[in-house]
């Protein structure tokens, strides 16, 4: 195939001055300059040297390039595993403390307990005051009768006091164990919200709200025992003021 | 004998009080912390203190190493009603000056004779 080189702009401004065809003038200037070996037609070389270490450099190449692309596809998919646990953790730690959700569940299940320290006090105080009141009927009946046997009864009631006295011990240690759980409590609390601090926290607010805890009865919840004062309950006495 | 019952617990000092009365101790004071029970005990004498550990803002113990510093409430006997059963502390509680220790729960024969042990008699 004959091919015609693009001349210059310079060598069609100088063809332009001399009237003459550009085309023409530069393939006459091209065959000037071809050496004399060369028109005289192909020279036999040996490249299979040349050859060999290309295709050499070229199995090492592909050796690389192969051993590299396992690599990249390995840490691909370690960081694509990294990646998915990360988002499951946050979804877990949305789940324990979401920012939008209504209810807060470490706040909840302290007040929770709280309440059954409050509650227990309250029937330990009643099982006491009953207790004394008991101890006094006895005291008195004590004094008033002299019959053997109803005094040894009487004897026997006043140490049935005492035992009730004994056994309202468990108040106090009860206090103190539901005391340390609220602490633990709060110490976990504290934790999460470390760890979502580290994060962005609007992230949180776009993972799906966590399921409530609270049982239902088809569509109403059920909450158990609950302070009287918190809103939303309502007291015997309006319950019974809708009845009336 | 006058005795100082010391807990935050309202509750807890009730029961250890009519424990008392059972065991015929009558002269009974009461304090809801360490700090009150100090100023009680610097206000009046008493022959006993028997006082819970765990309490804010002044502990039983820390109580306990205020009245032996204390020249003049120094060889009031102490001693301490808790839950905390650690030999750790039974042992930092002897060695600040605790003249008996008993664990909660507990009766009130247990009661009486670690206070006979403590007074005598």
């Amino acid at each position: 195939m004959k091919h015609t080189q693009k001349p210059f702009m310079a060598e069609l401004q100088k063809s332009k001055r001399s009237n003459g065809n550009p085309y023409t003038a530069t393939a006459a200037a091209s065959a000037a300059t071809i050496p004399a070996a060369a028109l005289a037609g192909p020279v036999a070389v040996d490249n299979s040297e040349v050859l060999k270490a290309i295709q050499e450099v070229g199995a090492k190449l592909d050796r690389f390039l192969t051993m590299d692309v396992q690599q990249i596809e390995q840490i691909q998919t370690e960081v694509a595993d990294i990646s998915g646990r990360i988002k499951a953790t946050k979804v877990e730690m949305a789940a324990l403390r979401h920012p939008l959700a209504g209810e807060d569940r470490f706040i909840q299940a302290s007040q929770e307990l709280s309440a059954v320290v409050s509650s227990t006090e309250a029937a330990t105080n009643t099982i006491m005051g009953c207790a004394e009141e008991l101890e006094e009927i006895v005291n008195e009946l004590k004094a008033s009768t002299s019959d053997g046997y109803q005094k040894d009864r009487l004897g026997d009631m006043h140490e049935v006091v005492v035992r009730i006295y004994e056994a309202c011990n468990f108040q106090d240690l009860t206090g103190q164990r539901i005391t340390k759980v609220v602490r633990a409590l709060s110490f976990i609390e504290e934790r999460i919200e470390s760890m979502m601090n580290l994060w962005n926290r609007r992230e949180f607010e776009a993972m799906p709200l966590p399921p409530s805890v609270t049982k239902m009865d088809g569509e109403l919840e059920l909450h158990g025992p609950s302070e009287e004062a918190q809103s939303g309950n309502i007291s015997q006495a309006d319950i019974d003021a809708l009845f009336a | 004998m006058k005795i100082l019952v010391v807990d935050d617990y309202a509750t807890m000092r009730r029961i250890v009080r009519n424990l008392l009365t059972q065991i015929g101790y009558t002269d009974i004071d009461e304090a809801g912390d360490g700090v009150s029970a100090l100023a009680k005990l610097r206000e009046s004498k008493f022959g006993l203190i028997i006082s819970d550990w765990n309490m804010e803002p002044m502990t039983g113990l820390q109580l306990l190493k205020e009245i032996r510093a204390d020249s003049k409430l120094a060889g009031t006997p102490f001693i301490m009603v808790t839950a905390e059963s650690k030999t750790e502390n039974v042992i930092a509680a002897k060695q600040a000056g605790v003249n008996n220790y008993i664990v909660k729960p507990f009766n009130a024969d247990t009661l009486k004779q670690k206070i006979q042990s403590v007074i005598g008699g």
